[in-house]
């Protein structure tokens, strides 16, 4: 059976067609104004016998195909435990969530943190900050990596930060420490969420944000854990979705075989 | 244990204990209500332990975080469902 999982997230959409449980294509754009026509735009011309929809858009695209969505959470905890069976807490920083999620040692979803309604400390703060920087965003992460000390930032809502930013480098601050300073702000704020759902051990870190090496040893660091990173952690929530649709899917073929 | 010498939390878990005969709960608390956010901790830890889900929500009356709680919501619906 070909399964397809679609995400539809703040910043991207992804796509994902699994055939028996291996990953068989994948597919990103960027969300734009209109987030349905993108997710129509990448899954054209894809052949999958059942189809999920998760991320902020799963009840546009749910409505448009006529297939289940589920929430990231649910996505995000399917993939990963399907990428590393052993994972019993997975990190998550996306566009504009973040989410905290701890597994039973089954699987089952546990208990999850979400950041607060703004999207402060996210991977569109890393965005903008970069921007402010005029750093595109893998010398953000390269020059915050090499910075010996760390200027501090103290806002975390990401237009105070941005005069935050402004105002230190008016003073003179070298741009490689702030941006060390934004990192270590967006990291002790994940590490809080993560402190609310477990205690200390292995991170499967997903999301867009997981790309970022300075985020990757940060979070390590603080959380005193080893940090597992999949190869494509923006995949991880569109895998999950292509993993629930197979399951869906073979429960319908199964209801059409046993149907008198 | 007497009612009289109960934690105000414990108190809270016994009522909600009583109320729903012990399916799950959302913990809904209006944003700055110290009282009841700081007591939300106690009671989740409480009913956690007996096998109660609990979800706790903090928000205002306003609906720019819509969306972050309905995600909240299914994503607590499927912990629940998948039990």
């Amino acid at each position: 059976m070909r399964a397809a999982g679609i995400d539809i997230g703040s910043r991207t959409v992804k796509l994902a067609v699994i055939d028996g449980g291996e990953l068989a294509l994948s597919r990103r754009a960027f969300t734009s104004h209109d987030p349905l026509e993108t997710a129509r735009g990448l899954i054209d011309g894809v052949e999958y016998d059942a189809v999920a929809a998760t991320g902020y858009g799963r009840h546009l695209v749910k409505d448009f195909l006529g297939c289940p969505a589920i929430s990231e959470i649910k996505a995000f905890a399917l993939g990963a435990r399907a990428i590393l069976p052993r994972c019993r807490v997975v990190l998550d920083i996306g566009g504009q969530d973040t989410k905290a999620i701890s597994l039973a040692e089954t699987g089952e979803l546990h208990k999850f943190e979400m950041n607060d309604k703004c999207a402060a400390g996210t991977g569109r703060f890393l965005e903008v900050m970069a921007a402010a920087l005029g750093y595109t965003l893998d010398e953000f992460s390269a020059a915050a990596l090499s910075a010996g000390r760390v200027e501090k930032i103290n806002n975390m809502c990401t237009v105070f930060a941005e005069s935050e930013v402004i105002s230190l480098t008016a003073r003179g601050a070298a741009r490689h420490e702030v941006a060390l300073g934004i990192h270590k702000a967006v990291a002790s704020r994940s590490v809080a969420l993560l402190m609310r759902v477990a205690l200390p051990q292995e991170v499967f870190f997903a999301g867009g944000a997981a790309m970022n090496g300075c985020m990757r040893e940060l979070i390590g660091r603080e959380f005193g854990a080893p940090v597992f990173v999949p190869a494509d952690p923006q995949l991880v929530g569109a895998f999950g979705a292509a993993l629930h649709a197979a399951k869906a899917g073979m429960g319908q073929v199964r209801d059409k075989v046993s149907a008198p | 244990v007497s009612l009289l010498f109960q934690h105000p939390a414990q108190k809270i878990c016994g009522r909600i204990f009583y109320f729903t005969g012990g399916f799950h709960v959302i913990h809904y608390s209006l944003q700055f209500c110290s009282p009841y956010t700081i007591e939300s901790g106690p009671v989740e830890a409480d009913l956690e332990t007996a096998g109660i889900p609990v979800l706790r929500l903090e928000t205002d009356y306003s609906q720019e975080d819509a969306g972050h709680i309905k995600t909240r919501v299914e994503a607590f619906r499927e912990r629940i469902e998948a039990r």
